[in-house]
């Protein structure tokens, strides 16, 4: 998926953008992992992938494997949606 | 060094259109800054700032539109944080003309959302194309959807229920119905609402607003220009402005902007939720209201829906609150922020008419951009006529 130019009769959801800072979150995916950073300065964690910490500022970036178990936090199922409009309920 | 009452609101204008195809949204924002001046008592050429923004509107089009109506301004603002723009461009129109940067600005807004047929809140799959969105845009997320689920988790936490929210709506279309140029004006029951249709679970259609087109100016002078024109000048008292997101991953949703910008805009005007005559809250949704209200500091968080139950919300209730009907029912052509402080003006002026609040001294206007749940910003203002 990453690299490859997408075959629009296929698959027509948007696709991320892969850059250095993102590549590896996406990759780890692809194997069905799941990663979240970690500052190897400060120690704050994050998600969504960033080149930079956002408490300390630093570059160095520590991949943390998810525990694999979490909680859901709130749902919504929504009749009405005009681009996915073919995955609404009825 | 204080912004409070250094400045004022001279002169307001809603635009009367609700469906316009047959114009442009320069055309109303054109009609609404005419109306404007003219209510303020003052002409384009007196006009040396301009703050704008809009959906439909490129990132260069406060450019464009300064073309349209051939300005040459020495203040430009054109800050685009979703509905709560015009909040924040008039906060920052104050802060402009007290700096002397400019000593005339207009605020205005312009829209055809409704007869171009935007799906502003259902219509999924877009994103601004900004580099957070790839991580969400694939799953399908809506405005209404995200909104939804902060309603579902105001439930799970509070035992909030969609009666309460529904007294919301009920409340702004009593209000709608007693303002001409509502979109909706029959009035509705808690019923009426709990049988609309699910848009995203729990939210129902008419937890919705609705989408007109329209629009809308202000004009922003010195407190002494102000005092010089047509109309009681309407001060700007004290302004806050922030936003909020997913903070890294470690989040309490329920917290809004308005929590940061509310007590921000308090404190430099010197009051407190208690002391507010009429509150403008932004109505994207029935819960958009609630969960402000709460943040605002009006009631405490969690108690939001007791607070807007028996009637509280209406004009001569408690907390009046969106007194021209609101989003939910009056008017919402994608950015309603004008709207807010378009309405605190009239009250302050005793303009209110049917609706008018009593003894309106004090007036709160707070606007909400963006998505709850995913994104969003802050403004508040706070606005007496003292």
């Amino acid at each position: 998926m990453a690299d490859e130019k997408p075959d629009k009769k296929k698959y027509a959801k948007p696709l991320p953008r892969i850059d250095e800072e993102n590549r590896p979150w996406w990759e780890a995916l692809k194997r069905h992992e799941l990663y979240i950073q970690k500052c190897r300065d400060c120690g704050d964690r994050r998600y969504y992938p960033r080149a930079l910490c956002t408490n300390c500022l630093s570059s160095r970036i520590e991949w943390v494997r998810c525990g694999g178990k979490g909680k859901v936090y709130t749902w919504t199922a929504t009749m009405q949606n005009r681009a996915f409009a073919r995955r609404c309920p009825t | 060094m204080s912004l409070s009452r250094k400045t004022a609101l001279a002169g307001v204008y809603e635009h009367p259109a609700r469906f316009a195809p047959e114009k442009s949204m320069f055309q109303i924002m054109a009609e609404s800054v005419r109306g404007a001046l003219d209510d303020a008592g003052l002409r384009i050429q007196d006009v040396d700032g301009v703050c704008t923004t809009g959906i439909g509107m490129s990132g260069m089009g406060i450019v464009g539109f300064c073309d349209y109506m051939n300005l040459t301004p020495n203040f430009v603002d054109s800050t685009s944080i979703g509905g709560s723009s015009f909040v924040a461009h008039t906060a920052h129109a104050a802060a402009a003309i007290a700096a002397g940067l400019c000593k005339v600005a207009v605020v205005v807004y312009g829209s055809t959302a409704a007869s171009q047929r935007f799906a502003i809140g259902t219509g999924g799959g877009g994103g601004g194309g900004d580099p957070c969105d790839q991580y969400e845009v694939p799953f399908g997320p809506t405005t209404v959807g995200a909104y939804a689920m902060m309603a579902a988790r105001h439930m799970h936490e509070y035992g909030t229920t969609s009666e309460q929210l529904a007294e919301i709506a009920v409340t702004m279309r009593l209000h709608a119905s007693m303002n001409p140029a509502a979109k909706y004006r029959e009035p509705i029951t808690v019923a009426d609402v709990l049988a609309s249709r699910i848009i995203s679970s729990p939210l129902h259609l008419l937890d919705c607003c609705i989408i007109s087109d329209g629009g809308g100016a202000l004009v922003v002078t010195s407190a002494e220009r102000g005092r010089d024109l047509k109309k009681k000048p309407v001060y700007i008292l004290g302004c806050g402005e922030t936003v909020r997101h997913a903070a890294r991953g470690q989040r309490d949703f329920m917290e809004m902007a308005a929590g940061q910008s509310g007590p921000l805009a308090f404190e430099r005007a010197g009051v407190a939720p208690k002391d507010i005559d009429l509150a403008m809250i932004y109505d994207s949704f029935t819960i958009t209201v609630l969960m402000t209200l709460e943040n605002l500091g009006f009631c405490k968080r969690g108690e939001g829906g007791a607070f807007v139950g028996g009637g509280r919300l209406r004009f001569d209730g408690a907390l009046p609150t969106n007194t021209d009907g609101g989003g939910l029912s009056s008017n919402h052509p994608g950015m309603r922020g004008i709207f807010l402080v378009i309405e605190a003006v009239k009250q302050l002026r005793g303009e209110g008419g049917p609706r008018q609040v009593r003894d309106c001294v004090l007036a709160l206007c707070h606007g909400t951009g963006g998505t709850l749940g995913l994104r969003h910003s802050g403004a508040t203002l706070v606005l007496g006529n003292q």
